[in-house]
């Protein structure tokens, strides 16, 4: 992405950067948030009610953030067996081919995350009072986003912003 | 009306066909839980739109962050110098026994494995101070990788494991028929689950150890340099100050003061603390790199999580449980039948499967059957995840072994040579962590 000349690589690559520190600010945030919750309740006996339900809030976040990172990073983890039996050749079409069904996927993600979200618009979280929307949006974030990281990979682009090889990350759970 | 054998047909064939045709394993559940939805079509248990909210509700867990935070105390440990701490520390107890280097590497494993929690990262790390020193003290390569990929697996099981997290997150979502009649769900006590993990480790180091011991002695391999004596409460200062991360997190957890995710949250902070302001090896430029392996390790599981989430919702809907239950059992009623069959059918899955999916995905199919058999459901999940683990070591996705072999740059076929005599013995410590229950139990037990 980063070598993407023009506006539009410009676009996608701010667009990329404002994602990713969002996510990761939001696991620093919850971290923060947890780290502060127990030191009030052990040493001050004080709990902020509202503690756990932000950090759910933010968990769904950060998860669904990782969904359509992990899908312009590539990182998802499938079974490669196939690779011993079929020529690259024939394997870069069949990763074309996967890569509309993940945009099958972020459509049905935006789609009825959307329906799903608008549903839920007059329910609210039970201790902030936000309305519940805030939880539920992020579905259809992750739908729109991963719907463009795949057509822009189904166009030939390498979205990678991470090439460097890092094994660690590949299965390390 | 829809036909449950046509239902659960689609769902067990549309899984299969995409996980082989190299689909991500998370979407893989998600599409085949949308297309049974999409043919079941209930009023009563929704449409293709509940598998979307599933997903979310799959990763709306505030355990599910100990994960995270155990992974970010491993990275941010190792990124402060713990793995030469850790080495001197293995060193000043077995360096200078016959083939000391061997018996150091896999000690030094146990150990950075108990702060990482990962074998990968344990490869990583130990491998990459202790394999060119073993080759320089006349070890042969191909047996200082074999000898960290097998130690290395040691990471998974010894507590705080956040693969065993993993575990007991899923295992608490599985539904199974309760004693006094009608369903309940699986719920694992995680610090027991954590003191679960002791034995079976510590079994599985002195088996590595005996192996490694026996090819040293053999092959004449040398005692490692003596360690002199003003440098050993230098050295055992710094090693004991490494560990507190993980006492941290296994005291709170155990002693009921703080979860899992707590004390994970405390264990960060300390890290950072410690390797930034006490090692000084902890660079701040370093932090975001730090953060971003994390949240980039942490991306998949959560996805699986989620889409584990909806699988599970559509598997319970349709009684699936408790029919692969019932095949497992019309197979043999002895239980030690079903128990080697299982372990058999993980060995073999763990080659094709890396270790989140299979913890994810045969959780919720094989604990009903072993909670049928009479296994605790901690035993359970130490013995699946001593499985993933050997997995890890196995081609075709043998991570663990990718990475050593890549190390001590030597090929995958001597590496996995020179890995087999571990392997047998890894595989005797898992029939006796899954035949004699107590290893498991005996620990979480006293509490």
């Amino acid at each position: 992405m980063a070598k993407k000349k023009g506006r539009i690589g410009r676009f996608f690559l701010f667009l990329d950067k404002t994602i990713e520190a969002y996510a990761i600010g939001l696991l620093v945030f919850l971290i923060l948030n947890v780290f502060v919750a127990v030191i009030m309740r052990r040493f001050f006996g004080h709990m902020a009610p509202w503690s756990e339900e932000i950090s759910l809030l933010s968990l769904t976040w950060f998860s669904f953030m990782g969904i359509a990172i992990g899908f312009r990073e590539e990182l998802h983890l499938g079974m490669d067996l196939l690779d011993h039996f079929i020529p690259a050749k024939a394997l870069a079409v069949w990763d074309r081919v996967i890569d509309v069904v993940v945009i099958a996927f972020g459509l049905y993600l935006t789609y009825y995350g959307a329906e799903f979200t608008l549903k839920m618009g007059t329910s609210t979280l039970a201790i902030t009072g936000w309305p519940n929307m805030v939880q539920y949006i992020v579905m259809p974030i992750t739908g729109v986003l991963t719907t463009i990281y795949s057509v822009l990979r189904l166009l030939g682009m390498d979205l990678r912003r991470y090439n460097q090889v890092e094994e660690e990350i590949k299965a390390d759970v | 009306m829809y036909d449950p054998n046509i239902a659960i047909a689609i769902l067990a064939v549309t899984f299969v066909v995409l996980l082989f045709l190299r689909l991500p394993v998370a979407l893989t559940l998600v599409i085949s839980s949308i297309a049974t939805m999409f043919y079941m079509q209930d009023p009563f248990m929704g449409y293709i739109d509940i598998v979307a909210q599933q997903t979310l509700q799959g990763v709306n867990a505030f355990s599910l962050l100990a994960i995270p935070f155990f992974i970010l105390t491993g990275q941010l440990l190792g990124e402060g110098g713990l793995a030469n701490r850790i080495v001197s520390l293995a060193n000043l107890f077995v360096g200078r026994l016959p083939g000391g280097l061997s018996l150091v590497n896999s000690v030094a494993c146990m150990f950075f494995g108990n702060l990482s929690g990962s074998a990968v990262a344990d490869t990583s790390a130990i491998g990459s101070v202790m394999i060119p020193i073993m080759v320089k003290k006349g070890y042969s390569p191909e047996y200082a990788v074999g000898v960290t990929i097998s130690s290395a697996i040691q990471g998974v099981i010894v507590p705080p494991s956040h693969n065993l997290v993993l575990y007991s997150i899923v295992a608490a979502g599985v539904v199974v028929p309760a004693a006094g009649g009608g369903m309940e769900r699986v719920g694992i006590d995680v610090g027991k689950l954590f003191l679960a993990g002791i034995v079976p480790g510590v079994l599985l180091l002195i088996t590595l150890c005996i192996v490694g011991l026996t090819i040293s002695i053999r092959r004449g391999y040398p005692k490692g340099d003596a360690v002199a004596w003003k440098q050993v409460p230098g050295i055992l200062f710094h090693g004991i100050l490494s560990f507190t991360p993980a006492f941290v997190i296994l005291g709170s957890v155990i002693s009921g003061l703080a979860t899992a995710t707590e004390a994970g949250a405390v264990a960060v902070v300390y890290s950072f603390f410690l390797g930034a302001f006490v090692y000084r090896e902890l660079k701040f430029n370093r932090l975001w790199a730090v953060l971003v392996r994390t949240f980039r390790t942490v991306l998949m599981v959560f996805f699986l999580i989620g889409a584990s989430g909806a699988f599970g919702y559509v598997m319970t809907t349709l009684h699936l449980p408790d029919l692969i239950t019932q095949a497992f059992l019309s197979v043999s009623h002895e239980p030690w039948v079903i128990l080697l069959l299982i372990n058999v059918l993980l060995l073999l899955l763990g080659g094709p499967m890396d270790m989140a999916p299979m913890i994810v995905i045969l959780t919720p199919v094989l604990l009903p059957v072993c909670l049928q058999l009479g296994m605790h459901p901690i035993h359970f999940g130490i013995m699946l995840v001593f499985n993933a683990g050997m997995g890890l070591l196995t081609p075709p996705v043998g991570t663990v072994l990718f990475v050593g072999c890549a190390i001590g740059k030597v090929s995958v076929l001597e590496g996995t040579k020179a890995m087999w005599p571990f392997f047998l013995a890894m595989i005797v410590a898992l029939l006796i962590i899954t035949f004699v229950p107590a290893v498991s139990l005996w620990l979480p037990g006293l509490l």
